[in-house]
């Protein structure tokens, strides 16, 4: 007995090899090419707190790629996102932002769960806003929303579906501004009077679409070197009035002309 | 903010900076603030330096492009910078620069 059961195993170890031969022979002939993806998806489970929203956002260089809210069971799914290392960050009002670097690889999901958020202890407040197009009132999806703090500290979120956008555990006592910059609507920029802590301020922004009249306005291609500079006299701030020719009397002049925030 | 940090080295040149905002006078005010700029921020609410300076962008009522001159102390242009895209500002150490080789 114990003899035959020896001489058993090659055999079946040999069976092994030609099945396994046989199956290699079957792939490599497959004329069938596999669709190469070229994003990746990111899943997982953050611990839910009770009737708080959980919002994942994932950002690349300091720029919010994608955002999703975690389900009533924390479980969340971003699809969509590029080959590439990644920060994620898992936000609640009144809770500590933690935040996780990851790696997305094309074609595959990524699983990335992110433990319980711990309440914060400092007094926080928060901004909830709604972003749609002036001429016809329809919410806007994926606008890129900054908020600066006084201290020049940058935050970025994404509108949703809905055109929402929020900012949870924000200081208090301060003034915030929020700036979006769209290349179809014109700039805005919005000062957010100090919140009280705990509370939450709710702002509604209407972006004006860009008009399109190349025939009404001039293209501006400047001056040219050499001519006359225009005088001018125009307001400051505080409504005083500033004449070049009293300027240009003095020294040179460096002039600058922007629009929006510098 | 870039001019301002710089604003002194401009003033070594012997060059004042006056920035132009087309918006209204609320948020030229708003925009001084912000960049607690110390040299004068004026507002051309109406567009009219704007457009008498060539920089009108097309795209935009009322707004300018990303401009900037150099005029010397006969009130001529001596060196400029313009580009069409809004937010595309001309880096202050080329300003400079060019400040200097005048």
């Amino acid at each position: 007995m114990t003899n035959r059961r020896i001489h058993e195993i090659p055999y079946l170890m040999s069976l092994g090899v030609v099945i396994l031969l046989w199956l290699g022979c079957g792939e490599s002939e497959s004329p069938v090419e596999p669709i190469q993806a070229t994003t990746g998806s990111l899943e997982g489970r953050v611990t839910p707190i009770e009737d708080l929203p959980i919002t994942i956002q994932v950002h690349q260089a300091g720029v919010v790629i994608a955002s999703a809210e975690a389900d009533t069971d924390g479980n969340y799914r971003i699809d969509g996102i590029e080959n590439g290392t990644y920060t994620v960050s898992a936000a609640a009002k009144g809770f500590d932002t933690v935040q996780l670097t990851v790696q997305i690889h094309a074609g595959e999901v990524t699983a990335l769960n992110v433990a319980a958020l711990k309440a914060l202890e400092i007094p926080v407040s928060h901004l909830r806003g709604r972003v749609s197009n002036r001429d016809t009132k329809e919410p806007l999806k994926d606008v890129r929303v900054q908020f600066i703090d006084e201290a020049g500290n940058r935050r970025e979120a994404l509108t949703g579906d809905s055109g929402i956008f929020g900012f949870e555990n924000l200081p208090v006592e301060q003034q915030f501004t929020v700036v979006i910059n769209h290349e179809e609507y014109e700039p805005q920029n919005i000062v957010i009077d100090p919140i009280p802590s705990g509370e939450t301020e709710t702002v509604t922004i209407e972006l004006l679409p860009i008009q399109l009249n190349n025939e009404e306005l001039p293209a501006g291609d400047g001056l040219p070197v050499g001519a006359k500079a225009p005088p001018f006299n125009l307001p400051d701030g505080d409504g005083k009035v500033h004449s070049l020719a009293d300027y240009v009397e003095q020294e040179w002049v460096v002039l600058v002309f922007y629009r929006g925030n510098w | 903010m870039e001019l301002q940090k710089a604003y002194p080295a401009f003033q070594a040149e012997g060059a004042e900076i006056i920035a132009v905002s087309s918006d209204d006078q609320l948020a030229a005010k708003n925009a001084e603030n912000r960049s607690q700029a110390s040299f004068p921020v004026l507002s051309d609410d109406t567009g009219k330096i704007t457009n008498a300076y060539n920089v009108v962008d097309p795209l935009r009522q009322l707004g300018a492009r990303p401009a900037t001159y150099i005029i010397d102390n006969s009130g001529v242009v001596q060196w400029k910078f313009l580009d069409i895209r809004v937010g595309n500002r001309v880096p202050t150490s080329t300003i400079l620069n060019a400040l200097r080789k005048l």
